[in-house]
């Protein structure tokens, strides 16, 4: 379980929220600690990733987002003119403006 | 209730789960037909010698569940039962076999999803410096929801004599898990009677959650050389001539000495007996072993246990 309030599509390391969890039996387990993490990080994103190891790789086989802030001002695009009639463009997050911790209220 | 069918590539298929049925039950036969439960209670009264109150309690507890399903059929309301429990009783008098059979019934019966006990002690949820034990406590509640977990010598979560032990941490999330997450998860205490007696007394939120105290009656000599006679049977021995009777004889004597632990002390006399009785063919090393020669405890395999001994030397 991982969480962030990073939303550039781009941002691939996010931060762990507790161990990882290894043998449950039950999703109860899973939503235990997915409700926990809820109340710490009401305002973030939260997402799940799964690993299968009878597949003998530790590669992520799924990964979902469970929870996403309230408010999401969405993206800009730049645009910066460089040589020539040369364009480039990139996205940037309105909540990025702000520190991390302090995006999304 | 929809049962999804989904399977991970390269995963084993899962087991396969009861067809969910075309009608609602009505009667407690019908109930009983589809949980399949009955044969778990047989199997429990075949399978487990003498334990007359927790076989009971467990009848009540199976009945209290069976009705329950025939009252949601008509939409009446009411609170999940508490089913977390406590079985007190002396070494070895069946609690850990007995917390087993209950995860096999609580789940046909419906009450827990998946039916697995995870069976832990102190230091499987007590850490050892401060923010340890947290992570730990939850870590072992994670693996055992949708089933039972089971907590052997449950008194040493609490230490009085350290007011900054980590125990008191353990038992303030289990609380919490207990109190509000009932359909997920059975919580079966174990432990000796008069120190259970105390831990509540210092607990009593712990006390007040468990709604099924369950006393583990020590074993009748009859009752012993039954549970011993099964568990030979079980292994593919038998008793030979006069082999019973000197078994008897024993568990009279071994019955009056320290550190007598029921059940176990005969399991642990008979994997001696056997013990013996290998070395007793090993000797004869000529000889063409029959079928019987090899499942045969003879009475002398018994009778050269030291208990013997040491009743002479009194005696004398
Ligand atoms: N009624 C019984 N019939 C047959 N076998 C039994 C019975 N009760 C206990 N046993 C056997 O005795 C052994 C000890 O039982 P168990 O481990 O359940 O005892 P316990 O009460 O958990 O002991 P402890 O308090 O020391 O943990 C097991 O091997 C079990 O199979
Ligand atoms: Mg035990």
């Amino acid at each position: 379980m991982e969480y962030t309030d990073d939303p550039h599509p781009r941002n691939t390391y996010w931060e762990m929220y507790g161990m990882p969890m290894f043998d449950l039996v039950d999703p109860a387990g899973v939503l235990m600690e997915l409700n926990a993490c809820r109340e710490a990080f009401p305002r973030h994103y939260i997402r799940l990733m799964a690993f299968d190891s009878t597949r003998g790789v530790e590669s992520i086989a799924m990964s979902f987002i469970v929870q996403r802030p309230p408010h999401e001002p969405g993206f800009t695009l730049q645009r910066q003119e460089v040589a020539g009639r040369v364009q480039r463009y990139t996205v940037v997050g309105y909540a990025a403006e702000r520190p991390e911790g302090e995006r999304y209220g | 209730m929809t049962t999804l069918d989904y399977r991970i590539p390269g995963q084993a298929t899962a087991s396969p789960s009861t067809p969910p049925p075309a009608e609602p039950p009505r009667s407690v036969d019908e109930v009983l037909a589809q949980s399949q439960v009955e044969s778990v209670l047989a199997e429990l009264d075949r399978d487990l010698i003498g334990l007359k109150p927790v076989k009971q309690r467990i009848r009540d507890i199976a009945a209290l569940l069976v009705i329950d399903r025939l009252r949601q059929q008509f939409g009446l309301q009411a609170q999940a039962p508490s089913l977390h429990m406590c079985f007190t009783g002396n070494p070895g008098t069946g609690k850990t076999t007995v917390a087993l059979r209950m995860a096999q019934i609580l789940h046909r019966l419906g009450y827990v999803r998946k039916g697995h006990l995870v069976a832990v002690t102190r230091d499987d949820l007590v850490g050892q410096y401060i923010g340890h034990t947290a992570p730990k406590t939850r870590e072992v509640l994670k693996k055992a929801m949708g089933g039972v977990l089971f907590i052997d010598e449950a008194y040493y979560l609490y230490r009085p004599e350290n007011e900054r032990d980590y125990g008191q941490e353990a038992i303030e999330i289990l609380l919490q898990v207990m109190e509000n997450q009932r359909d997920d998860l059975v919580v079966i205490l174990a432990g000796y009677k008069a120190r259970m007696d105390t831990f509540f007394q210092s607990n009593p939120g712990l006390n007040s959650r468990i709604a099924h105290h369950i006393d583990f009656p020590d074993y009748q000599p009859a009752e012993l050389l039954e549970i011993g006679e099964r568990m030979l049977a079980a292994q593919n021995y038998e008793f030979g001539t006069g082999a019973r009777e000197a078994f008897d004889e024993y568990l009279a004597l071994r019955i009056r000495q320290p550190h007598f632990a029921n059940a176990r002390s005969v399991r642990n006399a008979l994997d001696r007996a056997r013990l013996r009785q290998a070395s007793r063919l090993y000797a004869q090393r000529e000889r063409a072993l029959t079928r019987e020669d090899l499942t045969t405890i003879e009475a002398a395999d018994i009778r050269a246990s030291r208990v013997f001994a040491t009743s002479d030397a009194t005696n004398h």
